[in-house]
């Protein structure tokens, strides 16, 4: 089935379009401004930035608004956005060492080197919605302020580089090490990916995919539809410095703060012969994200299995059904014309009706 | 705590600064490279030391020559004039031209820059925790 080309019905797709916009701008309410967007929807505007490919916090937010809050379309109008713009060049390797930390816990040891910081999370709230219209959010933000900044100096800080966590278990020669290849990394957006596709095809495609299609891919490996059970070994949140080399001087300069959140899941594995270690596994993305480079860091795991048993193991089938913009853009097209198509399809159901009819 | 480059002093600074510091940029400045937009391809590092591109960053990039240097300079966000200055100053610093006036507006920048990272990591030291196990566990 395909769809067709037609025409006509100008006037009503210009209203449609105007009336996609009246309701987006709302009856009553007061515009959305995107500094607001920004700031207060800071996890959409993160998810849109990772599943769009493209760290742009204004722009995503942009996007938000203009797509009345559908991450999906937000993401396709980013990565649609970016396409228009050049490519001025490639940073230098990033490392999450020199990271800024807002946020940094682990599962697997009650204590870390560097320590766990909780950082903004509403990971140890009850879920129970705040019915108090009556409170002023200005009077609130100022007394959040108060209890965060105000009285001594917290004990201990933040270290201006955390530690690994994995590195206490590599010390002990507990980590299966992978031969990470000493090519440039595969670049999805230049070059179509051949499976089996390089690791680093793989982490650049689940870096940009869609958080609830690696969550679902993940969810299955985890409740048994695989046999990944991972141990958050480390998640990370917080800024990295995006280090450009000047061309001029051939010196490296660090052009901004990239929000990144990293994790590292590590899972018991045996392998006939050979010696149980644990394999680990990667995940980071744009933002603050932390279902994603969870869910990330047990595929990429995953997708390492030396004798796929599932669909989560299958690299072919996690990497083109993960992309957000990809299978949402499939979905849409259901909605083009398919009027011949449906014609013939229903032409040759009633012909196959007389038959069957006939025979009876 | 890191010191911020003048690139991330001028990527995050208030607007009405940026509107100040284009006061200082010379007129008889040459642009081999205009202010653009485009994206810088973000290479990273992760746990196995595999290396992988994450996706791609919003930059604003110029090129300036004056007096026979040249200045350079990537801006995360893709707000022309603030490349534009960041590779004006970039620019003056070599010649050794850099007037004392702008110097100081930009240490100021970046002592207020450096004061929201201090406070930010403040609030995550506020939330460092030592967990103890329940007797039995």
């Amino acid at each position: 089935m395909s769809y067709v080309a037609v025409q006509g019905g100008r006037e009503a797709i210009e209203r449609a379009c105007e009336a996609y916009e009246h309701r987006r701008s709302g009856r009553t309410s007061a515009p959305l401004e995107l500094d607001q967007i920004r700031e207060q929807l800071h996890l959409a505007v993160d998810r849109v930035m990772g599943e769009g490919g493209l760290y742009a916090p204004e722009h995503a937010s942009l996007a938000f608004r203009q797509a009345a809050g559908d991450t999906f379309e937000a993401a396709f109008l980013l990565r649609a956005h970016r396409a228009t713009l050049p490519r001025i060049a490639q940073s230098e390797v990033c490392s999450t060492g020199p990271m800024r930390v807002i946020r940094r816990i682990s599962s697997a040891f009650k204590e870390v080197p560097g320590g766990q910081i909780l950082g903004p999370t509403s990971d140890y709230t009850l879920r129970l919605l705040e019915l108090d219209p009556l409170e002023d959010p200005v009077e609130r933000r100022n007394h959040l302020r108060e209890r965060l900044f105000s009285g001594k100096e917290p004990e201990g800080g933040i270290p201006d580089e955390f530690p690994r966590v994995v590195e206490l278990l590599r010390r002990e020669g507990l980590v299966q090490e992978v031969t990470s290849s000493s090519e440039e990394p595969f670049d999805i957006t230049r070059r179509s990916m051949l499976y089996p596709a390089p690791r680093s095809a793989r982490l650049q495609s689940m870096a940009r995919a869609e958080t609830g299609a690696l969550l679902f891919l993940a969810y299955s490996s985890m409740r048994g539809y695989g046999d990944i059970h991972p141990t958050l070994a480390e998640l990370r949140v917080g800024y990295v410095p995006l280090t450009v080399t000047n061309p001029v001087t051939g010196r490296t300069f660090v052009a901004g703060e990239v929000l990144v959140t990293e994790a590292e899941v590590v899972s018991r594995f045996s392998e006939p012969g050979g010696e149980p270690r644990f394999h680990l596994g990667c995940g980071m993305c744009f933002g603050q994200n932390e279902l994603k480079a969870i869910s990330m860091g047990v595929l990429d795991r995953c997708l390492r299995s030396p004798s796929p048993s599932c669909p989560a193991e299958d690299q072919e089938f996690v990497l083109y059904h993960a992309d957000g913009i990809e299978s949402m853009g499939f979905a849409n097209h259901w909605k083009l014309p398919h009027y011949v198509d449906f014609l013939s399809d229903l032409d040759r159901l009633r012909k196959a009706r007389e038959v069957a009819h006939a025979r009876a | 705590m890191r010191e911020p480059s003048l690139c991330e002093v001028l990527s995050e600074c208030d607007e009405t600064l940026i509107v100040r510091l284009l006061e200082f940029v010379p007129e008889d400045m040459d642009l081999p490279r205009a202010p653009r937009d485009g994206v810088i391809l973000m290479t990273c590092r992760e746990g196995l030391n595999e290396t992988f591109h994450l996706g791609e960053v919003l930059v604003s990039e110029t090129l300036v020559r004056w007096r026979g240097v040249e200045g350079y300079a990537v801006v995360v966000g893709d707000d022309p004039r603030r490349s534009l200055v960041a590779a004006a100053i970039d620019a003056m610093r070599q010649a050794q031209a850099s007037p004392p006036d702008l110097e100081t507006l930009l240490s100021a920048a970046a002592d207020a820059l450096l004061a929201r990272r201090t406070e930010d990591a403040r609030a995550a030291a506020s939330t460092r925790v030592e967990f103890d196990l329940l007797p039995g566990a």
